[in-house]
């Protein structure tokens, strides 16, 4: 007898309720149509543009690299340190500043590279420098623009003995092969080859308080209130 | 005998499909919606032709017809639909748009028509469909006359150029009509599909669920378990359909949060003091682009259009989604575009209907408004919709 209320308040509370079935079955059945939908109908991106995706964006997370710089045999010390100054102008702009082991010192603010204390674009030995301190943004512009046209190749490599993806980009005759560690994609080494210059550097990202102090002091910019990031 | 004349009058009607016969019902509608969008492609003929003003455009936008009417956002949803999605960290890309426009870019350019041509006919014929949806949404909500004045200055609406554009505008107008229509006829199913619809075309389709809620919670007493079942399912239709964005780009891209890394991009990250930041920085935005009056100016119009809408009767859900449609955009710190997201404002256009029952005062804002509207596709090389 109990049993037998039991079941009827059970057929009662389902029979109240049973509206919540439809409500929540047919929303549910949108969102699969809806991604069954974009699947069937979009081309997936290739792996390597989902890779090189990837290394972008841990690549945008440093703001200063260092680099051993390798051309024609001569080895120089780079460090590149990036984001707002209010060094050419009063309104804080983005760029980028190279400070080599030689005291040269390069900048980028938008208007191509230039040499402090020299007028007009630097030439194409200073142009292969800058690139070779692997300022992040200026790698990152590069190789974005190139992104969605499929002009990237990025293969699995070795480099000193660990696993590395070589990603290549640049132009066809001039290319620039950039590695990053296989499993981090932490940037390890940056090769330029073919007529606008060739070289080779070794990157570590990041930098330390005395290395940013130090290139903002050759660059005159002291008082800075804050450094702003991209 | 008055069988016999029935008889007669009949069999001299002319015998025209139902569609037809329904379509002819809406002459008017048709034909303004053919002067219109005249206007907008003379227009768009005009610039092809002077090549001047140049502002943004490349060359290359000039050499087409109508290329003026495919720039901006048209390049962006072309390219998804040729290539699909990708993620470009750092740079604008194009997980920012939402993918149900560019599935059917792409169904279109299946038949073997250029994507920007495709674009362009989609667009227009949404926009059709969405005066019809909208006069007869209206005509139950306002009355048909209020509702007809209403469908026809939103046809010559001045930003409404972007009806005619490679935008998913038109679309999305047209199914925020069709939920409006279906669910007051309590047709909670069609309605789900047509929220559904919004939702993928438009970010701010999510939000159909409060006037749907609202017309469901009005009639929650009278309505049976089944009809209960299905209009809470059109409800959650919107969200569950917009959540299928970010799932796709999660398995596409391995990245479900790739909408809102791209909108950042662009520059619409929200904030919770977007909107202060957008209010106080009134006077910066206008000293850097003087054209920023023209989305506070439309922001501030659409508002206060919803205030008449709401005294002329317009549903209290309809009028708190309109007014979300311009606020929200602020989260971002800007105006930006905020003219655009307030098209979608329905309620909008019957509060500018409300102040034109006189004849004259109809005329004037018609042909004030074609104005603008020809005025806003000529400078459109100057500023994106």
């Amino acid at each position: 007898m109990q049993l037998g209320r039991a079941n009827i308040l059970q057929v009662r509370a389902l029979v109240r309720f049973r509206w919540l079935l439809p409500a929540l079955l047919i929303p549910l059945c949108i969102a699969m149509l809806g991604l069954g939908l974009q699947a069937a109908a979009f081309p997936r991106p290739p792996a390597e543009s989902l890779v090189t995706a990837d290394m972008l964006r841990r690549l945008l997370r440093y703001h200063e690299m260092r680099a051993t710089e390798n051309i024609g045999g001569r080895r120089i010390s780079a460090v590149c340190v990036q984001g707002r100054f209010s060094w050419l102008s009063a309104r804080p702009a983005f760029g980028a500043l190279v400070l080599l082991g030689d005291g040269e010192r390069l900048y980028d603010f938008g208007h191509g590279v230039r040499e402090v204390g020299r007028r007009g674009r630097s030439d194409r030995a200073d142009q292969a420098r800058f690139l070779l301190a692997g300022c992040p943004t200026v790698l990152a512009d590069r190789i974005g623009t190139r992104l969605r046209d499929s002009s990237i190749e990025a293969d699995a490599a070795s480099a000193d003995g660990g696993p590395v993806v070589a990603i290549r980009f640049g132009h066809r005759r001039s290319p620039i092969h950039l590695y990053v560690d296989a499993r981090g994609y932490k940037p390890v080494e940056l090769t330029l080859s073919g007529k606008d210059g060739r070289g080779q550097s070794d990157l570590a990202p990041g930098g330390t308080l005395v290395t940013i102090v130090r290139v903002r002091r050759a660059f005159g910019i002291v008082h800075e209130p804050r450094r702003l990031h991209a | 005998m008055p069988e016999q004349a029935g008889d007669l009058a009949c069999a001299r009607a002319p015998i025209r499909p139902p569609a037809l016969g329904w379509l002819a019902g809406r002459r008017t509608l048709v034909l303004w919606w053919l002067y219109s969008r005249g206007v907008v492609l003379v227009a768009a003929l005009v610039l092809h032709l002077l090549r001047a003003p140049r502002g943004y455009f490349r060359a290359a936008v000039f050499a087409h017809p109508f290329g003026a009417l495919e720039a901006w956002d048209g390049v962006w949803y072309r390219q998804i639909a040729e290539r699909g999605y990708l993620l470009i960290p750092g740079r604008q890309s194009d997980p920012a748009f939402f993918p149900f426009y560019p599935v059917l870019l792409r169904l279109a350019g299946a038949t073997g028509l250029p994507l920007g041509i495709a674009g362009l006919l989609l667009s227009n014929a949404f926009f059709l469909g969405a005066l019809l949806a909208f006069d007869a949404f209206g005509s139950r909500i306002v009355g048909s006359s209020l509702a007809r004045r209403a469908t026809l200055l939103l046809a010559v609406f001045p930003m409404g150029y972007v009806f005619s554009m490679v935008y998913p505008e038109s679309l999305a107008l047209l199914a925020f009509a069709l939920v409006g229509l279906l669910s007051v006829e309590g047709r909670w199913l069609s309605c789900a599909a047509a929220a559904a619809v919004a939702a993928l075309a438009r970010p701010e389709g999510v939000l159909l669920f409060l006037p749907i809620a609202g017309c469901l919670l009005s009639r929650w007493g009278d309505s049976g378990p089944q009809a209960r079942g299905r209009g809470v399912a059109a409800v959650l239709a919107a969200p569950a359909a917009a959540i299928s964005f970010p799932l796709y780009l999660g398995w596409t891209l391995r990245n479900p949060l790739a909408w809102s890394e791209a909108q950042q991009a662009w520059g619409r990250s929200f904030r919770v003091t977007g909107v202060w930041h957008s209010l106080a920085g009134v006077g910066a935005q206008l000293g850097r682009h003087p054209w920023a009056a023209r989305d506070i100016g439309f922001c501030l119009f659409t508002l206060l259009l919803l205030g008449l809408a709401w005294r002329a009767g317009a549903p209290l859900g309809w009028t708190v989604l309109g007014a979300l449609l311009v606020l929200l955009p602020l989260g971002s710190g800007s105006f930006q575009s905020d003219a655009r997201f307030g098209l979608l404002a329905l309620p909008a256009y019957w509060g500018l209907a409300s102040v034109t029952r006189r004849r004259w005062t109809f005329r004037s804002i018609v042909v004030s408004s074609a104005a603008l509207l020809a005025a806003a596709v000529l400078t459109l090389p100057l500023i994106f919709p």
